[in-house]
């Protein structure tokens, strides 16, 4: 059975398409909405809504369908909370932070602020910058999910990565 | 270092890897580049929280059955060539024997509806399972592993199979868990008949079942349904081994308890909200220390 004719209703095919993009989609809706709950109940009504139109869906035409229900779904929510990533306090951060100089903040100090600074990016800058930086996403393909052009990916990572930079130097 | 502020995506190409060998070497001797350096590495460590692809799917699943589609697994072949006569002549109620089935992962609870329309509720790490098709013959099954709480619908009868014994079921509230050791019945309204290979046993209103190690023992309880479900777990007189499963499931650890006695008893609830709290709950009052060997592996010694 070729590509395109693969059909989004079929019970195989929904989950794969399922399986390849959900994770992105509900990490993408929490890094805009900040809220765990909502942004899982939104991947969830995505999908659901994917299914109810699997008839009207090409196959290759599915994942931007569901991005952009999900999209819609979030600009209609009214709720926005503060995204906080928890950091992993298990992990070794030893190993980051063997080359940085010692005026660098105590790590734990370092990495409070770095939450911190990370929350209060702008949505639209934390949202590519997490995207690129912890689902490993390059920049073409946040700029298919965000729905603007490579270029304007580029920017918006580069004023966050700025940004980052001039909320945890002031604090140093 | 300044001349990178002027290009509007320099510091992304950076990341990225995309620079040019010269620029990245210029970059590498700033000041500058040791601050964004220690940014992306801190960003390396923080988490996002965990992913249940698998939850979250069977809650699309569950929306999918609810909205009114039934869900064909038949084998692609057949559906592809049968697909436009069952639509002449079924409409789009596609008739298969294949298990509907229910899971849930570590720390989560989902409602379903059984085909009579009686609700369950499973509790964290559980799979629930019937044949639609069979109960329209007649064949009220449902398998279970796991705990599950069964609201019945009146004059509904339908039997439970587990692994370790069957549950039969006229119109009634009960709960049901069967893990590979322990199994244990909990009658909230109604009646139910247990079965065991060589035993057999009704429960009323407020009766509970339990066998551990090959004993039977019965206890009452007041309770209208199980405190799980408002997020907090139970025991009554439980062995140790039910509970430290209980916060397995719960909790998504791994607890080791070869250096304690997994018969001892534990009367008391912990709450779903704080892993901190319910172990501390659970072990202190026991005085058992329990030491994390790491993110999800617990130790328990005793004092």
């Amino acid at each position: 059975m070729g590509f395109e004719d693969k059909s989004v209703c079929d019970e195989n095919t929904f989950k794969q398409i399922f399986d390849d993009h959900s994770e992105v989609i509900r990490n993408f809706i929490y890094y805009k909405c900040r809220d765990m709950q909502q942004a899982e109940d939104i991947t969830q009504d995505a999908f659901v809504k994917l299914w109810k139109n699997c008839k009207k869906v090409v196959f290759g035409k599915a994942k931007s369908f569901v991005m952009k229900v999900a999209q819609n779904a979030f600009f209609n929510e009214v709720a926005h909370e503060k995204v906080v990533l928890k950091y992993n306090a298990s992990a070794s951060i030893k190993k980051a932070f063997t080359e940085s100089p010692e005026f660098l903040l105590e790590e734990k100090e370092f990495m409070e602020k770095l939450q911190r600074s990370i929350s209060s990016l702008p949505e639209k800058e934390r949202t590519v910058f997490l995207l690129s930086r912890k689902d490993k996403k390059t920049y073409r393909e946040i700029a298919e999910i965000v729905g603007i052009t490579q270029k304007a990916v580029e920017r918006r990572m580069h004023l966050a990565l700025q940004k980052l930079r001039e909320d945890i130097g002031r604090s140093i | 270092m300044e001349e990178f502020k002027n290009i509007d995506d320099f510091l992304a190409k950076w990341a990225s890897g995309e620079l040019s060998d010269d620029q990245k070497k210029s970059f590498e001797q700033s000041e500058e580049y040791t601050y964004y350096k220690a940014i992306l590495e801190g960003t390396e460590v923080l988490d996002v929280p965990h992913y249940n692809k698998e939850g979250l799917y069977q809650k699309v699943q569950a929306q999918k059955e609810k909205e009114g589609k039934v869900i064909s697994l038949v084998p692609k072949w057949v559906y592809t060539t049968a697909a436009a006569v069952a639509v002449l002549f079924f409409g789009y109620i596609w008739p298969t024997n294949s298990a509907t089935e229910y899971s849930t992962g570590y720390g989560e609870q989902l409602t379903a509806h059984l085909p009579d329309n009686s609700e369950v509720i499973i509790n964290s790490n559980s799979t629930l399972s019937f044949h639609k098709k069979d109960w329209k013959n007649g064949n009220r099954n449902v398998d279970l592993n796991g705990e599950a709480f069964f609201n019945v619908e009146k004059g509904s009868n339908f039997t439970v199979e587990t692994t370790n014994g069957r549950v039969t079921v006229m119109g009634t509230e009960f709960t049901v868990s069967s893990e590979d050791n322990f199994f244990q019945v909990v009658c909230y309204e109604g009646k139910v008949r247990v079965s065991l290979k060589d035993l057999s046993q009704t429960l009323l209103q407020g009766d509970a079942f339990r066998i551990h190690k090959g004993t039977v023992e019965n206890w009452k309880m007041n309770n209208v349904e199980p405190t799980w479900i408002q997020g907090e777990s139970n025991f009554t007189n439980a062995p140790l081994s039910q509970v430290v499963k209980a916060l397995e499931n719960q909790f998504d650890i791994t607890i080791n308890t070869e250096n304690v006695d997994t018969d001892i008893r534990f009367t008391g609830s912990f709450t779903h909200g704080d892993m901190k709290i319910a172990l501390q709950i659970v072990f202190e009052s026991m005085d058992i220390t329990y030491t994390f060997t790491d993110k999800n592996t617990v130790i328990l010694v005793v004092k």
